[in-house]
């Protein structure tokens, strides 16, 4: 009897080994077939970048008076871009099309269709009627790592009034731009050689143009200023880089 | 029983933690220093877009499209920090984006470029940089038609050139078989709709791979058949995947990179059986391309750009010790980040990427350097003692063998293989696989010139060589030149000095001598291998001789040759004695006397040539006791001033073949008393081919008459004599003379083709 009971022992120690045995070769080989690694952890440590911090709430704005408010849309949802049209600078593949998007009540530039790369030329937003002469657009923005924000006046086809600034950690200078574009061409008309504006910062800017008078504001304070005659009238918009990662909010247009 | 069972478990369990491996990497057993060294800002790379970037043979070269216009290219050697300015290539127009350019390394070091010529579907473009560093003209390799964008190219060190675009939703290649002198048509890649950018890649083998993504996500890869790609999947599609880039290691093994949207670069590597197990080396989010490459050792090096600007670079060994990721960050933002790798002692990486400061685009290039596991290598050199160079390249001459030699040996190789003008593999090579050998600084190697190999082009022939120790570590394949010489190449020819240099036009001297110097030394005109003085025009003429031609030899036979005297640019002009002529005797003898001439090149091939010259001074004499020569004129009815000299019953006596080589014929519009000793007659040699038909065409009666041919008038007789030549210029005392009126002179006309506007 006790030399029976030893062999069942036996038997059931090694039961219990082979289980084992078998089950850690499935587990190791029989998985490792075609695309799915995302099963193993990577190979390399992935390094930590800057760790990206909450977008706060917009600042509340300011209320317009409703009688000179020419355009004030609202960002909902997706289907508000609808009121706009974007266009990108060179562009001639569908998918190399800027992304943009509605999230948390603003516009956000996402990047591009083709698979989502970023790609550093222009791409900007119109609202309105190329008829309008004399008005203040203004916009609230929150920039994550894109670099590129701006306003546009008087924009007909390829021909502009722009703000374009540049955040403080491109080298590229100057970093504060008033320009005049015509059929794709720009021209500095006023530059400010500043540091540059923070990411992770919400920035009120407004660009005024009246007659031939133009002006630059950045929270509120006049930053740059020129006179030019040539262009009249046209849309406002919106200006950045197909970068991703910058929102607009509070776009607002108002007559002068 | 149940605890014996659950004892066997973690018995079990115990033994195979330390046998089952978690993970393949083997961490850190040598460290690969993974270092970088440099970062420049290529110059005049301005509103650059995709850069690309190869390495082969140490040399890296960058190739960008840059200013919306240029087509440009860097190049240096692999360790140095940074570029000089860029090459212009050509014109590549528009936006930057489309009309890219791309370059591709042969394991020989020749660059070959591709571009679009303009973002609005211009003809793409190709050109190639040779290893001396000259730039070939560019040819077209497809035409201009609808807009393309996102041109890649492969070229093999046996003339295949590859170049693959997107256009219309698919991925389009032609390609060239003769280094791009002629194209086959366009035809498409496959059935998958496109997504951004190809990647091609040649191995040492000349393998072609190609890498490309597709619209709904999934990444593929394409080998070379010689006319298209036979394509294949890589990626599972289970995930939204693109931006494959593609290296091949040196032992032929195909390597696809390739990002996942939402993070992760993965890689995998071609299996015999057709597979592509995928690793995930990183479970960051990149943007632009998964980036890899292979150096000739078999070590990996991964690149791309993150979602905060930075460059990131990571390192496998052929060993599979893995380095990094190192992250290079400075303040503006990367993109679209390429990389090559070769090995020269250690990895060499350049990377190039985009770089957008704000305003502007630029193209940055990092150089890092790492140390791979695999240490064998060897530096070869063929023919290390010989000091003929063309360029760096060694000339030999008509040899069977060369001598290869090592100027470096790492590691303890002990066996190599060779093959002509194309990588070695394991079923083909010239030196029948791989041979036992003594791999040192010091002893070189004898291999056979394979019959492939051409001997008379003087173009550089490539040894690509691979060495290996006995547990199968193979080195990179490297490739080493030399060109063979296996003849002296040139003409050669010793004659009468005289010929052609002298005048035309003779008088008859006082005394009946030829009255053609006042030396007397030699003809007007005759047969070069005769000369009434015993001297010789020698020149040797090198053309394009291959190593140069190095030293001449005469005598009166080849196997009596006297001191050699060198050559200078390949070419030599001289006048010479004929060997061994007796000059003490006077007069001096008619003979005919051989003459020979060896050429040696600087390689010791050897042209050998001979002659034979005759002296002869002896005036030949015209058979007018037992003949009566005559001479009939026959005018040119178009133009009557021409005319024919018909000649019978000419019998000639002379040493010379034949009797005669020709004659000498004068005018007069007088009648001549003795021809001999008028010293107004002014005598023309004119060569007599045919002895048994003696004719001369053509001759002008106005021939050197001490009047213009525009004052004769009608009815004027023409009074022509003729003497016969040897072909020594020795004329006949005898002359033949005859008369003839012309009623009307008519001079030739030269009609030209009406024209109609």
């Amino acid at each position: 009897m006790k030399r029976r009971q030893g062999t069942n022992t036996l038997i059931a120690g090694i039961a219990g080994a082979v289980v084992v045995v078998v089950v850690s070769l499935v587990v190791t080989f029989g998985m490792r077939s075609q695309g799915q690694a995302q099963e193993e952890p990577p190979i390399l440590p992935t390094l930590s970048l800057s760790p990206t911090p909450n977008i706060p709430p917009s600042p509340t704005p300011v209320p317009a008076v409703a009688s000179t408010v020419l355009a004030k849309p609202e960002f909902r949802s997706d289907d508000s871009l609808t009121l706009w049209e974007f266009v990108d600078v060179g562009v001639k593949l569908p998918e190399d099309h800027s992304v943009w998007h509605v999230v948390d009540g603003a516009l956000l530039q996402d990047r591009t269709g083709a698979a989502g790369n970023p790609n550093p030329y222009e791409t900007m937003a119109f609202i309105g009627s190329p008829a309008w002469t004399n008005y203040t657009v203004s916009t609230r923005f929150y920039d994550q790592g894109n670099g590129n924000a701006g306003l546009v006046a008087r924009r007909q086809g390829e021909s502009f009034y722009r703000l374009r600034m540049l955040a403080s950690f491109f080298s590229d200078t100057p970093r504060l731009i008033l320009e005049k574009v015509v059929n794709g061409e720009a021209t500095p008309l006023a530059t400010r050689d500043v540091p540059g504006y923070e990411i992770h910062t919400w920035y009120t800017i407004a660009l005024s143009a009246n007659g031939p008078s133009l002006q630059a504001f950045v929270n509120g304070e006049l930053v740059l200023e020129a006179k030019d005659s040539a262009l009249s009238s046209g849309q406002p918009g919106l200006f950045t880089r197909a970068v991703g990662k910058l929102r607009f909010g509070d776009f607002v247009v108002t007559s002068l | 029983m149940f605890r014996a069972f659950f004892i066997g478990v973690f018995s079990a369990l115990i033994v195979l933690a330390g046998v089952l491996p978690i993970n393949a990497v083997v961490q850190a057993q040598t460290a690969p220093n993974l270092q970088a060294i440099s970062r420049q800002t290529l110059p005049s790379s301005t509103e650059a877009k995709i850069p690309d970037v190869a390495a082969a043979n140490k040399i890296v070269a960058v190739a960008d499209t840059g200013n919306k216009r240029d087509a440009m290219s860097w190049v240096k050697a692999d360790s140095a920090a940074t570029f000089g300015d860029p090459a212009r290539l050509g014109d590549a127009n528009g936006i930057s984006l489309y009309a890219n350019t791309a370059v591709s390394a042969a394991p020989n070091g020749v660059m070959t470029y591709a571009w679009i010529s303009s973002d609005s579907g211009g003809p793409i473009f190709v050109r190639q940089r040779a290893v001396d560093g000259t730039l070939l003209p560019q040819v077209q390799a497809a035409p201009g038609t609808s807009f393309r964008a996102y041109v890649d190219v492969a070229a093999t060190t046996t003339g295949t050139i590859v170049v693959v675009w997107s256009q219309d939703r698919f991925f389009r290649y032609s390609y060239s078989n003769n280094n791009g002198a002629t194209w086959s048509g366009v035809d498409i890649v496959s059935d998958k709709e496109s997504l951004n950018v190809p990647a091609l890649s040649v191995g040492a083998d000349n393998r072609i791979m190609l890498a490309f993504g597709a619209a709904t996500g999934i990444i593929y890869a394409g080998t070379w058949n010689g006319t298209g790609f036979s394509v294949e999947q890589v990626s599972s599609g289970n995930a939204y995947e693109a931006d494959p880039t593609i290296a091949v290691g040196p032992d032929g093994t195909a390597y696809v990179a390739w990002r996942r949207i939402g993070g992760g670069y993965y890689y995998a590597a071609r299996q015999a059986t057709g597979a592509w197990p995928a690793s995930r080396l990183s479970s960051a989010e990149l943007y632009g391309f998964a980036s890899i490459a292979s150096d000739e050792s078999g070590n990996l090096v991964f690149a791309w750009a993150d979602t905060g600007g930075g460059i990131n670079v990571a390192y496998k060994t052929v060993d599979n010790v893995f380095g990094g990721p190192v992250r290079m960050i400075q303040g503006d933002a990367n993109f679209m980040v390429r990389v090559a790798m070769n090995s020269n002692g250690k990895s060499w990486i350049h990377v190039a990427a985009e770089r957008h400061g704000g305003s502007g685009l630029h193209t940055d290039y990092v150089l890092l350097s790492a140390q791979g596991a695999a240490a064998m290598s060897v530096s070869p050199v063929l023919e290390p003692s010989v000091t003929l160079l063309k360029g760096t390249t060694p000339i030999v001459g008509n040899k069977t063998s060369v001598n290869l030699g090592f100027s470096a040996v790492s590691g303890s190789p002990n066996q190599i293989r060779w093959r002509w003008n194309v990588a070695p593999t394991d079923t083909l090579s010239d030196s029948g696989g791989w041979q036992a050998a003594t791999i040192t600084t010091t002893v070189p190697i004898l291999v056979p010139i394979a019959a492939s190999v051409n001997t008379t082009d003087c173009l550089s022939e490539t040894l690509y060589i691979q060495v290996r120790d006995s547990t199968t570590t193979a080195s990179e394949v490297k490739p080493v030149n030399v060109i063979v010489d296996s003849q002296a190449s040139g003409s050669v020819r010793a004659v009468n000095p005289y010929i052609g240099n002298k005048s035309t036009v003779f008088t008859a001297g006082q005394d009946v001598q030829p009255a053609d110097l006042t030396t007397d030394t030699g003809a007007s005109d005759g047969d070069p291998n005769y000369t009434r003085w015993p001297q010789l025009y020698l020149e040797v003429n090198g053309g394009a001789e291959c190593s140069g031609l190095s030293q001449l030899q005469t005598g009166a036979s080849l196997a009596a040759l006297g001191t050699p005297f060198g050559i200078v640019n390949n070419f030599l002009a001289t006048a010479i004695l004929i060997p061994n002529y007796n000059f003490s005797t006077m007069p001096i003898p008619q003979s005919s006397s051989t003459v020979a001439v060896r050429v040696s090149d600087k390689v010791g091939n050897l042209l050998d040539y001979t002659n034979v010259i005759t002296v002869d001074t002896i005036k030949p004499v015209l058979n007018t006791l037992t003949l009566t020569p005559t001479l009939i004129i026959t005018v040119n009815p178009s133009a009557t001033i021409l005319a024919d000299l018909k000649f019978s019953d000419i019998q000639v006596t002379d040493a010379y073949p034949g009797g005669y080589w020709g004659a000498w014929v004068t005018n007069s519009l007088t009648p001549v008393t003795n021809p001999l000793t008028d010293t107004a007659l002014l005598w023309t040699p004119v060569r007599i081919p045919d002895q048994a038909n003696p004719v001369i065409k053509g001759w002008s009666l106005a021939s050197r008459l001490p009047v213009s041919f525009k004052s004769l008038q009608p009815n004027t007789t023409f009074y022509v004599y003729t003497r016969f030549l040897d072909g020594a210029g020795n004329p006949t005392d005898g002359v033949i003379s005859q008369t003839i009126t012309l009623a009307n002179i008519t001079l030739p006309r030269q009609f030209l083709p009406a024209v109609r506007r």
